[in-house]
């Protein structure tokens, strides 16, 4: 880091008029490959590099950001940032912190992404890739790709705060593509690793091929309300799209249900959430938020209470609250929002085999589509496109397809009469994880033939 | 943004160690994003970005990296990093760039060059109209985009072209709250267009159209569930071939065998009264451009033709995989992203019917009058995508409102059940997501009938 490009920057910004100033730094490494047939496909590999300020003038706050670093462009960018604070109207009191006196301590282990060679990760998928077209004649090509990025945050301000944070993570997916006469099915997995050992590619590419034989012969069934039990997968993913629901801002903005319900059961006794930015080797770890605010676990449904929101600097002045440390921005173009981390339901005690078993005849939803469209974020209205299986006798049978589920988020919180011990983090957006187990949500209108 | 000659050098370079097929594209673009909740401007964010990315091909093997770094030295340097990941050979590779003249759309005033204080006052009168629209509108939230990107790409074949795309977004969002039941309605106009684009337009009527859909849904029941016929209407209805069929066309799955349309070129797949068009020529069109995002001049292509499947959307990498050439069609979101397959402006032609004919034609289903999104495996071909703002049909006329309708479906099946199309085409606006990252795409069509689909909703039949 330039500490003495900084100071200039803060120093120019203060002979500019703004009371206070900071900047915030994202340099990543990204890499990525896919191979097709045996052979590489794509290869990527950059080093981006972007800056972005705020600062106050005439008690407003204004955002700029750059990817042009030449000393017109940031002339530009301090200009920028001072009419986009003047235009502004928001009414709420905004500041930039000070540094804290402490911070967590995170004993994190970051994955060092030399340790491999390219060649070695692009082997890797081509092992995995043939190992899986072996699997089943019925295979017909398995996509995939690898990716590992690293990625460092630098906040510098007015007020002394100077803090530095690098995440690591890595992903890898294979879609195997099954045919048989007519019939085409594609399921992916998913896995997130933070060091090699963790990589196993071959393992996700055999049960990708065993998901997506798994739904060979897939049948819709009668429309109708059926009991269902959602994958933890699927689960996660509408926490994900969800997710604004706890965010001080939306509820601020009458833009969620949850606005004057903490201290209430608002989800199932059996529900528990949990922010925890300090999970050892989670993906979304991190010792402070992008103000700079340390960051804090919490539990923020406990056994179905609401406990209360999700806070960045401004929405908890404004409602007279300590900051929780979840103001973040999902890049360095992008203003401060509301973010969890590593967001997740805990697991229960039960075998997903005992759900099942329990539930005797009813349906087990195992992936859902249309999650960019089919649901309201607000009202937690949704129909969506699903797959899975249905449950007879207590046993998962046959495999359904081209069928939609519908029903309410919070409804769905509040039914939920059996949470298993099956658990990931299979959901991501661009700050947070989402992990879930399997859950018995009572009864969901399913529409079929 | 950089010499002829240094880019002839990059080039070079990058083929110094391999590979047959080199390409820069070099970006720089100024964005404006402003968001009014509630009466007041709460988000007011503007930046550049900045960088350059390059493309080796060697064979069917792409190789692709990005930089923010452009000075001589760091490229020299960036382009034989990027060599090297091609290959261990030498080889010495001249690159001649021939400079052809830029051709832009037509775009009159720059939004770089208004004042912010103008933009601010378009999402004024948005929130003035939709707020006193009706007591039931609970929150108005107006949003302003503009952006003016330049790109430079060239190639090692000689191709050496500029382009300029100016385009601006303005986007009207309500909730309502009925009986406690929140809905939201929307509402837009966008094109690839400078701020000419709100001289003389009607603004207020953004406000209204999004406040009246959030409340007709906010008094709406749920949607009932099964298989019936579905009357789809005009402009972005248009999202249904998009997802069924349109990124079933592109090369980037076309090239590998994962799509349903494939080895189907000149077959029928579709119903005999169905035409299909993807036509990035549309003067000031949302999803237009003078050149595609390898430089290659858009094109107008007709997909589908009386029900037989004419083209495919081609890119150069996946081309070379398929023995096809490249027909204007590859697009990126920026230069972070290599270039692949992807629709532009993409509709129905119109077709003989009037909305009318279409809705008194059906006993009972669904009329949707404003789609959401949707999304499509097409590899299986199964599709889904949602309504914003629809209605039941009773008897061959338009009853109660209904929310949280889904549509689904699989490509090959629903293009067959398209049995008759209206003759009011119109275009939507929409932003697509695929590998080669979030691009501006126009939906569109006429109002369509499709004979039988699987609605999702949550009222049993």
């Amino acid at each position: 880091m330039d500490q003495e490009w900084v100071n200039a920057l803060l120093e120019k910004a203060k002979e500019r008029g703004f009371s206070d100033f900071e900047i915030y730094i994202e340099s990543s490494k990204h890499f990525s490959i896919s191979v097709f047939d045996g052979a590489l496909d794509k290869f990527s590999s950059s080093q981006p590099y972007g800056i972005s300020v705020r600062g106050i003038y005439n008690s407003k706050m204004g955002n700029a950001y750059t990817e042009k670093t030449d000393s017109a462009a940031l002339e530009l960018l301090v200009e920028d940032c001072l009419t986009n604070a003047v235009i502004s109207e928001t009414e709420e009191i905004v500041e930039i912190f000070a540094p804290a006196a402490t911070y967590p301590e995170l004993t994190e282990a970051v994955f060092d992404l030399s340790e491999m060679t390219s060649n070695e990760k692009i082997d890797l998928l081509r092992n995995a890739e043939k190992l899986a077209m072996d699997l089943d004649s019925r295979v017909d090509q398995v996509q995939n790709k690898y990716g590992d990025a690293a990625t460092k945050i630098g906040i510098f301000n007015s007020k002394g705060l100077s803090l530095e944070y690098e995440t690591t993570m890595g992903y890898i997916y294979f879609a195997p593509i099954v045919k048989d006469g007519e019939e085409t099915k594609n399921e992916l997995v998913l896995h997130l690793f933070k060091n090699k050992e963790e990589i196993q590619a071959n393992l996700i590419a055999k049960t990708a091929v065993e998901k997506t034989i798994e739904m060979m012969g897939a049948q819709i069934l009668e429309s109708g309300s059926y009991k269902t039990i959602i994958s933890g997968k699927s689960m996660a993913e509408l926490m994900e799209v969800m997710g604004n629901i706890f965010s001080a801002e939306a509820a601020d903005k009458g833009l969620t249900h949850f606005k004057d319900q903490v201290g209430e059961m608002v989800a199932s006794p059996l529900v528990t959430f949990i922010e925890n930015p300090h999970l050892q080797n989670g993906f979304a770890t991190m010792p402070f938020d992008s103000e700079g605010v340390p960051t804090q676990k919490k539990q923020i449904i406990d056994q179905g209470k609401l406990t209360g929101f999700l806070h960045n600097l401004k929405t908890a002045k404004k409602w007279n609250v300590a900051p929780t440390g979840n103001g973040f921005k999902s890049s360095f173009k992008s203003p401060i929002g509301i973010s969890a981390t590593n967001f997740y339901l805990e697991p229960g005690k039960e075998t997903l085999e005992s759900l099942m078993a329990f539930v005797s005849e009813g349906i087990y939803i195992t992936a859902l589509d249309g999650l960019n469209a089919g649901i309201n974020a607000i009202t937690g209205e949704f129909s969506l496109s699903c797959r899975g299986f249905k449950i007879e006798s207590g046993d998962k049978t046959t495999p359904i397809h081209q069928m939609t589920v519908s029903g309410n988020y919070f409804d769905l919180l509040k039914s939920i009469e059996a949470v298993a011990d099956d658990f990931a983090f299979e959901a991501l957006d661009s700050i947070a994880v989402y992990g879930a187990p399997s859950v018995y949500v009572g009864k969901l209108v399913l529409s079929g033939k | 943004m950089i010499s002829p000659v240094l880019a002839q050098k990059v080039l070079e370079a990058a083929l110094s160690k391999g590979g047959d097929f080199s390409e820069i594209f070099i970006e720089e673009k100024y964005k404006t994003n402003f968001e009014m909740i509630g009466g007041k401007l709460e988000q007011a964010v503007t930046g550049r970005d900045f960088g350059l990315g390059l493309r080796i091909l060697s064979g069917t093997n792409a190789i692709y990296v990005h930089t923010n770094q452009l000075d001589e030295e760091s490229l020299i340097a960036f382009a034989r990093q990027a060599s090297s990941a091609v290959g261990q050979l030498g080889q010495s590779i001249n690159v001649h760039l021939q400079a052809q003249p830029l051709k832009t759309h037509r775009f009159e005033i720059f939004p770089e060059q208004v004042e912010k204080q103008k933009k601010v006052a378009l999402m004024r009168r948005i929130h003035q109209a939709a707020s006193k629209h009706d007591p039931l509108i609970t929150q108005v939230i107006a949003r302003y985009l503009d952006e003016d990107q330049h790109v430079f790409i060239a190639n090692s074949e000689g191709l050496m072209v500029e382009d300029r795309r100016v385009r601006t977004r303005l986007v009207a969002s309500c909730v309502a709250t009925y009986e406690g039941q929140m809905q939201t309605g929307s509402a837009d106009m966008a094109g690839l267009v400078g701020f000419e684009l709100y001289e003389g337009a009607d603004i207020e009527a953004l406000g209204v159209k999004a406040a009246e859909m959030a409340k007709r849904m906010a008094m709406a029941e749920d949607c009932v569930s099964g298989r019936f016929p579905v009357i789809i209407d005009n402009a972005f209805g248009g999202v249904i071939f998009h997802e069924a069929c349109g990124h079933g066309l592109e090369a980037e799955f076309v090239s590998k065998k994962a799509s349903v349309f494939c080895e189907k070129l000149g077959q029928s797949i579709a119903s005999p009264i169905l035409t299909a068009i993807d036509d990035g020529t549309i003067a000031n069109g949302w999803g237009s451009g003078m050149v595609d995002d390898e430089g290659h001049p858009t094109q107008r292509n007709i997909l589908i033709e009386n029900g037989i499947l004419k083209s495919y959307l081609v890119d150069r990498h996946n081309g070379k995989r398929m023995n096809t050439a490249a027909n204007g069609s590859s697009r990126r979101q920026s230069y972070q992203f290599a270039p692949t397959s992807r629709m532009s402006n993409t509709f129905i032609a119109p077709g003989k019917s009037t909305l009318e004919e279409l809705i008194t034609s059906v006993e009972f289903g669904l009329y949707t009058k404003t789609m959401g999104g949707g999304s499509v495996n097409t590899a299986t071909g199964d599709f889904n995508f949602s309504a914003r703002e629809a209605y039941l049909i009773r008897n061959g006329k338009i009853a109660e409102a209904v929310k949280g309708a889904t549509l689904i479906g699989t490509g090959l099946e629903v293009l067959q059940k398209i049995d008759m199309i209206a003759n009011n085409l119109d275009y939507g606006i929409g932003m697509c997501g695929a590998s080669s990252g979030s691009i501006p795409t126009i939906v569109g069509q006429p109002a369509v009938r499709v004979s039988e689909m699987t609605v999702g909703g949550k009222r049993e039949a």
